[in-house]
């Protein structure tokens, strides 16, 4: 058995599962599968614009292990935008450091406490 | 409770800003006393860092809950430490809609 990995750290999954390529037939059977620390990894440099010194410390790993999540996210969307597939956003080793709940009545997403949270605008508990 | 939301207009059927840091206004509602107050994002077009001056802005407010469709990084990091809540509507929302469920 391979060395364990450590847990990534991240700030929130993402509200959609996954990006499809329109205007083409795609494969059904070739797909990609972006890790949720390899999103987070895309989210933190390229679109927050964080150094990956900086992004390495907000996902808690060390630097040479945030550049080769980095680097295979980037490829694996290279992929997806070169042959072109489907894309499926899931798996790693990713736990959110903030939990996020949902609150029907509100039909919004809150960061609160793991257990016995309610709904800051509301005040119902959470779903 | 003071609650600080991300606004695309100044007004009560504004919509509800997709990115906190980069929203044209701030709307602080009082649920205790049900006042609306509308700031300006004088900061909007600084490059970087724009979550973070705005968490800034509406935390020297007395703001406890802050409202957008996502934050950034900065942003989530300077709200969780200062102990303010986060809530994301991702998709597009009405001020009203929001407003109406507050107790």
């Amino acid at each position: 058995m391979s060395r364990t990995r450590k847990t990534r750290s991240i700030q929130r999954a993402p509200s959609y599962q996954g990006l499809k390529p329109y205007g083409v037939q795609v494969k059904s059977n070739v797909e990609v599968e972006l890790h949720l620390e390899e999103y987070e990894a895309i989210k933190l440099c390229d679109f927050d614009l964080l150094t990956q010194a900086e992004a390495a410390d907000v996902m808690e790993v060390s630097r040479p292990t945030f550049t080769r999540i980095y680097e295979s996210a980037r490829r694996k969307m290279a992929r997806v935008l070169v042959e072109p597939c489907v894309m499926k956003i899931r798996g790693g080793h990713a736990m959110a450091r903030t939990v996020w709940h949902q609150c029907l009545v509100c039909q919004v997403s809150f960061a609160a406490e793991p257990v016995n949270a309610v709904c800051p605008l509301c005040g119902t508990g959470r779903i | 409770m003071k609650i600080g939301i991300a606004l695309h207009q100044n007004n009560r059927d504004a919509m509800i800003h997709e990115n906190f840091g980069r929203c044209a206004w701030f709307g602080i509602y009082d649920s205790a006393s049900g006042d609306m107050q509308f700031i300006p994002n004088s900061d909007l077009d600084q490059p970087g860092h724009a979550g973070l001056r705005a968490s800034r802005l509406l935390a020297e407010e007395g703001v406890q809950v802050v409202v957008a469709g996502r934050f950034g990084s900065h942003a989530m990091d300077f709200l969780e430490k200062h102990k303010i809540r986060m809530v994301v509507t991702e998709l597009p929302r009405r001020l009203e809609d929001i407003l109406c469920n507050i107790k």
